[in-house]
């Protein structure tokens, strides 16, 4: 949206100072505000999105209880309640980012910019690792592919079926989110952000935010209640 | 970010001196998103804390907490923790009202999506009680994956063997065969240990696997749900039906 601005004379000021706003706003405090309404227009879409998941959980866990319990014993709660630590601890240290942006603290706008970016990375991880790969192997599989020989209920795979879709798709959003950041990131190290400039920082903030959001919810659902 | 040395009248901006300079901008103090973080991080042990304890009192004592009680406990705790990442992380509540009606509006419309779901779901047997059927536990979602017990006579072993149920996996000329019988067969075999299920009230017409067009009936036969004749035979269906359904409540009342 921004422009660098390469004409005036404070042309060897970091680059922050010489992001203007796009031509067809007033003033960047509206630029600003545009990009934020949009990004919450965005995240509005993405919560109808995930509310299928949660519909199907309601609906699916109402109708076939027996399997649900049975299936939820398989996930472990540490691994659930460390991904919820590290998701948590993430959306702190991109919150503080903002702040650093805000205050021109350069080094640690960086750092925790990293680090959220390396907490993305953690989480899908586990879940790749130590979640997703050995239920798989087990056949625990969605719907048709499931194949383990012993479910307490016949209707498990439907309960895999709403796991993976609903963590899947979560797990998506905060792969693409560490990408995001990490381009933020890069353009961080470009001192593209500063107190005058830091919409990106702010709605990559937001998106982050939401996938922690929906991990709030999510992990109560899948991994505590039996 | 105010910058008060631009501050100049501008006689085409509706707000005058960058009226709108100042919102949108708050910078949160350290001690407030430290103050978030550890709340957040004290809901989840407090959370989890819950559960786990609620396993062990049905492990050790045997109490049963019904589970009305733990998905209340695991839903409050999550959206009060939800609540303070949207007002702080997301600074909904130093923000303009306009991003909070935005999405209090999206999450009411994520209420009436569960609402109205629920409401035709689990209401239909107080309005036609034959309609009760249709949604019942472990009805009609099953395993395609079973396994049975077969003696294998080289190892003089008894041996689990995975019996594959779904019409996706079985041979062509089977599921040939399947398409000739027609959908109701099929569930039959599926529960093959069962007697046959009574039709229910259910007038809608089931098809096996992706049709995107009707599939002409070679045979010719007496049109099963998946021609092109679905129209036409729809009286019969709708007549065996009714049957069905008179049958169903005299065996079983209760629905």
């Amino acid at each position: 949206m921004s422009t660098i601005d390469t004409e005036s004379p404070s042309a060897k000021q970091p680059l922050w100072t010489r992001m203007t706003h796009a031509h067809h706003f007033r003033s960047h405090d509206e630029e600003f505000d545009a990009c934020k309404i949009g990004m919450w227009l965005f995240l509005t879409t993405e919560v109808l999105l995930f509310s299928g998941f949660f519909v199907a959980y309601a609906i699916f866990r109402a109708m076939y209880p027996e399997a649900f319990r049975g299936g939820s014993h398989h996930l472990d709660w540490r691994w659930g309640s460390l991904n919820t630590a590290i998701l948590l601890i993430s959306s702190f240290t991109i919150a503080y980012s903002i702040r650093c942006a805000q205050t021109n603290n350069q080094f640690w706008l960086k750092f925790n910019l990293l680090f959220t970016a390396f907490c993305g990375l953690a989480f899908a991880g586990i879940k790749f690792a130590l979640e997703y790969g050995p239920k798989w192997a087990q056949g625990k599989r969605p719907g048709i592919l499931y194949d383990y020989p012993n479910p307490v209920n016949e209707s498990e795979p439907l309960w895999w079926s709403v796991y993976y879709m609903a963590t899947g798709t979560h797990l998506a959003h905060v792969l693409i989110g560490t990408a995001v950041i990490f381009i933020i990131w890069y353009r961080a190290t470009k001192g593209m952000y500063g107190p005058k400039h830091y919409t990106g920082v702010e709605i990559t903030g937001l998106y982050w935010h939401l996938v922690d959001l929906i991990w709030i919810f999510l992990f109560p659902l899948l991994y505590l209640i039996h | 970010m105010s910058n008060t040395a631009e501050k100049t009248f501008d006689p085409t901006d509706p707000h005058g001196f960058h009226a709108k300079d100042t919102h949108g901008h708050v910078i949160l103090s350290p001690m407030t998103l430290i103050g978030v973080l550890v709340a957040l991080i004290i809901f989840t042990v407090l959370t989890v804390f819950a559960s786990r304890f609620e396993v062990w009192l049905s492990e050790a004592f045997q109490w049963e907490i019904p589970q009305s009680v733990n998905v209340a406990i695991a839903m409050s705790i999550a959206v009060i923790k939800g609540l303070l990442v949207l007002m702080f992380f997301m600074q909904l509540r130093y923000d303009t009202p306009l991003n909070s009606i935005i999405f209090g509006t999206c999450l009411l419309a994520f209420g009436c999506f569960i609402g109205f779901t629920a409401l035709d779901l689990f209401t239909r047997d107080s309005i036609d009680r034959a309609r009760s059927g249709e949604i019942k536990a472990g009805g009609l979602a099953a395993a395609h994956t079973r396994y049975e017990q077969v003696f294998n006579e080289k190892t003089g072993q008894w041996e689990r063997r995975k019996v594959d149920i779904s019409v996706l996996g079985l041979p062509v000329a089977e599921r040939a065969k399947i398409r000739e019988r027609g959908p109701d067969e099929q569930r039959v075999s599926a529960h093959h240990d069962e007697p046959a299920p009574l039709p229910t009230a259910d007038r809608t017409v089931r098809l096996t696997g992706l049709h995107l067009f009707a599939i002409h009936d070679e045979h010719g036969g007496d049109g099963h749900a998946e021609d092109g004749h679905a129209e036409v035979q729809g009286d019969d269906h709708a007549n065996e039906n009714q049957d069905g359904h008179a049958d169903d409540l005299a065996h079983d009342p209760g629905g």
